[in-house]
């Protein structure tokens, strides 16, 4: 009985939010031209593959970094934890915004790299690389003092331990945070309009400069974006379902 | 197994747990440290382990004093088993047994496997090798952990309260497998606060109170204490 008054009530709130949704898109404005936007279906689908692919090699570099970065964190060396710590805070409160220009303008300018998409990856690596950390920090929270003491009973060096032990048991928890990191760096992503690479919200955005359509132009971004991280997201959830009644 | 300590002092966030032990053991082949919960002698063990270091004093075993340059030697040649059993989770009761062999004794994949399946066949846990430990029992995940010290053929074997987390029946398998320790002839040290399982094993006991060695002696001894609390802790 109470399973069938969740699932109502699951059903009704799904149904309200639904509702919601297409009203905004219907009614967000008089005379809604969607055709002036979704006229350009090459562009979009191509800008929606650079999203992807940016946000794919982003998710991956930043996994690399992040595992060092997260080395560096749990270091003896005092040095090293503290420089990455100090890393940390200020790349996590620094706005993303504001590090693609660092990297872009700043640093890319200086080392002399003019490709603007490197840059726009490498800067969007530097701003998730931290987030990563936390979430290797948090994964490997499932590794118990008993098993460092038996790693350390039988001197397993750094490269072992992490091979061995640590990383597979990291792995399951990690997969739903990495998903949900993905779906913050797609969402991220939007912002490298500012240095003119072709993924979803610049390219709409030349779109509906083009056909004075920028409202149905940030619509149809929208519903785009939720296209992708809707699925990312349920999946996580599933995955953080399934793993934790495995454990 | 030959032991001397000296003014073995250890303390945790301010508060002494070993006060200064000093004792000197020699050719006894099973020694069973007891006391009640909190006395320190779990850290005594952890001591002679050389899980943990000492705020001062020295440990020596076999003659060989422990310090930071003969450590990893040391461990090489030692066996412990923990109040839990503390197997790695994600690994199978075979993997845990040969990660170990190939990693710290260098064994080959062959030769790992081999000794592997001969101390599973003397623990009686062949038909549990492919499983993980959450998929055993507790009393057979803590036979695993004793196969797991004795696959090393370690010289001495220690055991930290090894059927405290058990129940009387899974106690009684595990008791088995120490029984087989003895059985072999292995030098072990062990610690519990059972007079029984003390009694069955022990051919020497250590009686801790309040971080301080009490009494020790042959295990005969037990029957006519020095001491008060010894004989308050007999009569329990």
């Amino acid at each position: 009985m109470i399973n069938i008054l969740d699932r109502i009530q699951k059903t009704a709130a799904y149904l309200i939010l639904i509702s919601l949704f297409v009203v905004i898109l219907l009614t967000a404005t008089d005379n809604l031209r969607y055709d002036l936007i979704l006229s350009e279906g090459r562009l979009l689908f191509d800008a929606m593959i650079t999203t992807l692919w940016i946000s794919l090699v982003t998710l991956i570099l930043s996994m690399v970094f992040g595992f060092i970065f997260f080395l560096a964190m749990r270091s003896q060396i005092v040095f090293l934890k503290t420089l990455s710590n100090g890393m940390k805070e200020i790349v996590m409160g620094t706005p993303l915004l504001v590090m693609i220009f660092l990297v872009v303008y700043v640093f890319g300018i200086k080392a002399g790299i003019h490709s603007k998409l490197s840059l726009g990856i490498l800067a969007m690596t530097a701003y998730m690389a931290p987030y990563i950390a936390n979430a290797y920090e948090t994964a490997s929270a499932v590794i118990d003092e008993d098993q460092y003491t038996v790693m350390d009973l039988y001197h397993f060096n750094l490269f072992q331990r992490y091979r061995y032990i640590i990383l597979p048991q990291m792995i399951r928890p990690l997969i739903p945070s990495m998903l949900n990191n993905l779906s913050s760096i797609i969402k991220g992503s939007a912002l490298l309009k500012i240095v003119s690479i072709s993924e979803v919200s610049y390219v709409i955005t030349v779109i509906s400069n083009r056909s004075y359509a920028s409202i149905e132009g940030y619509l149809v971004m929208w519903v785009m974006y939720l296209i992708i991280t809707i699925p990312l997201s349920l999946l996580s959830a599933y995955l953080g379902r399934r793993f934790s009644h495995a454990n | 197994m030959r032991i001397e300590v000296k003014g073995l002092t250890k303390s945790y966030d301010g508060k002494s747990v070993l006060n200064a032990l000093d004792l000197v053991l020699g050719d006894v082949k099973v020694i069973g440290i007891i006391g009640g919960s909190g006395c320190g002698k779990s850290t005594l063990l952890r001591q002679l382990t050389g899980i943990e270091t000492p705020e001062s004093g020295s440990v020596k075993i076999n003659g060989i004093e422990l310090n930071s340059e003969n450590l990893k030697a040391y461990q090489k040649r030692i066996g412990v088993v923990f109040q839990k059993h503390n197997l790695f989770p994600h690994l199978t009761v075979e993997e845990n047994i040969t990660l170990i062999l190939r990693k710290t004794i260098g064994m080959s994949r062959s030769e790992a496997e081999v000794r592997c399946s001969q101390v599973l066949t003397e623990f009686q846990l062949s038909d549990q090798r492919n499983k993980i430990p959450s998929k055993i029992s507790g009393g057979q995940a803590q036979r695993a952990s004793i196969a797991r010290a004795v696959a090393t053929e370690p010289d001495l074997i220690f055991l930290d309260e090894p059927t405290a987390a058990l129940d009387p029946i899974l106690t009684k398998e595990v008791l088995n497998s120490i029984q087989l320790l003895k059985s072999d002839g292995a030098e072990f040290i062990f610690v519990t606060h059972e007079m029984d399982f003390l009694r069955k094993f022990a051919d020497y006991f250590i009686f801790m109170d309040e971080g301080s060695i009490i009494e020790h002696g042959v295990i005969e001894k037990l029957e006519t204490p020095d001491t008060k609390r010894l004989k308050i802790f007999v009569r329990r």
